[in-house]
């Protein structure tokens, strides 16, 4: 749930970085934190294990800039994405507004993504929120190792789509990020599927890392509009 | 594309909850009161926090009250209606408001926990009646909040031209 805060002209949003454990969540926000102005973000806080694995979240607000004269602060966090760790994930969740899947592309991780995406969906759930109707992207991270799986199957994969049931959104919406591909499109079946958009990272290198960020902002900012 | 999910907060209702924080902030021995949503976000401060980086500060209050929520569930209760964090010098104080957002009252040594939660409990009555208020407006669609953003589609756009 966006906050306009009318009184202090800012409008505070809350974007969650959810995935696999080791997917490289922490490593996007800390990849934000070190190119970011440091007048444009705050303290990046972990709460991690002393093995540096995320125990409950990691935070990092992050400024804009302005819209409409009103400041846009961004509250990005990760979660844990180790299985055990579900009580604090579905915390994080709380009034979230966006969305990033971080997914591991290496091939040995597929089902624990897969798991991963169905964990999410089924938290969300639980506070009311539907992710096929929520600012939500995805990024498939780790695209330098050898045993990275084709996007075309992490797409298959995690990313199928959803039938769009509403007439006036049953047609072609091209995706802005990846030429030639659709976000909206009609299966050989002939139903109309939506795909959430998708971002390949190496998020160590930052390579993806603010293409993602900056996809899922918007997707929320524009949804208030 | 997603359902616009916000809450607003007007302009009279953050001078309310100003006025509702700044009578719990003035009290002896408190340094500052904050009101936060259960996701972290700030939503009005009063007092002095200087050296206190509130955004974060914010967002651990708000995660600490949830697990204790969860922890109170896990052992048959239904949450906890008050926290506090006793410590050498500063002390926390965190207070639900109607399930939606928790009132954090920082203080020193020389402020009596009890005193605080006697102050912090008048102070939720009426945080909680003002918030109920705006929640009531935002889900109306009532005022002007919902069409802050509408037709900023473009502004939108330059914002992420970087």
């Amino acid at each position: 749930m966006s906050m306009i805060n009318y009184a202090s002209r800012e409008i505070n949003c809350k974007i969650v970085y959810y995935g696999v454990g080791l997917g490289g969540k922490t490593t996007n926000l800390e990849h934000v934190y070190g190119k970011v102005k440091p007048e444009t973000r705050g303290k990046l806080i972990s709460l991690a294990t002393e093995n540096e694995r995320t125990l409950f979240f990691d935070f990092l607000p992050v400024d804009l800039g302005t819209v409409r004269g009103f400041r846009t602060r961004f509250h990005l966090y990760t979660v844990p994405g180790q299985v055990y760790y579900n009580a604090s994930r579905k915390l994080i969740l709380k009034n979230v507004d966006g969305i990033v899947f971080v997914g591991d592309s290496q091939r040995e991780r597929l089902e624990a993504n897969q798991e991963s995406m169905q964990n999410l969906y089924d938290n969300l759930q639980e506070y009311g929120y539907d992710l096929t109707r929520m600012p939500f992207v995805i990024q498939y991270n780790k695209r330098d190792l050898p045993n990275a799986l084709p996007v075309a199957e992490l797409q298959a994969a995690l990313n199928p789509g959803w039938p769009v049931l509403d007439p006036a959104k049953q047609r072609v919406a091209p995706d802005p990020y990846h030429a030639g591909e659709n976000l909206v499109d009609q299966s050989g079946t002939g139903e109309w599927i939506e795909r959430a958009p998708h971002f390949e990272a190496v998020a160590i290198r930052g390579d993806g890392v603010f293409d993602t960020l900056k996809a899922v902002s918007k997707q929320v900012l524009k949804a208030l509009a | 594309m997603a359902e616009p999910r916000q809450f607003a907060v007007s302009a009279e209702g953050g001078r309310e909850l100003a006025e509702h924080l700044s009578a719990l902030a003035a009290a002896s021995g408190v340094r500052c009161a904050l009101l936060v949503d259960r996701g972290g976000r700030l939503i009005e401060s009063s007092g002095s926090a200087d050296g206190v980086d509130l955004l974060a500060f914010a967002s651990l209050a708000a995660a600490d009250f949830n697990a204790n929520e969860q922890l109170a569930r896990l052992v048959g209760a239904r949450g906890f209606r008050a926290l506090v964090h006793r410590g050498d010098r500063s002390s926390v104080h965190v207070a639900d408001v109607g399930g939606n957002a928790v009132l954090i009252t920082l203080f020193d040594e020389t402020a009596a926990p009890g005193m605080v939660g006697r102050l912090a409990d008048e102070v939720v009555e009426r945080v909680a009646l003002t918030l109920d208020t705006m929640a009531s407006r935002s889900a109306s669609g009532q005022g002007t909040e919902q069409s802050l953003l509408a037709g900023a589609e473009e502004e939108i756009d330059r914002l992420f031209d970087w």
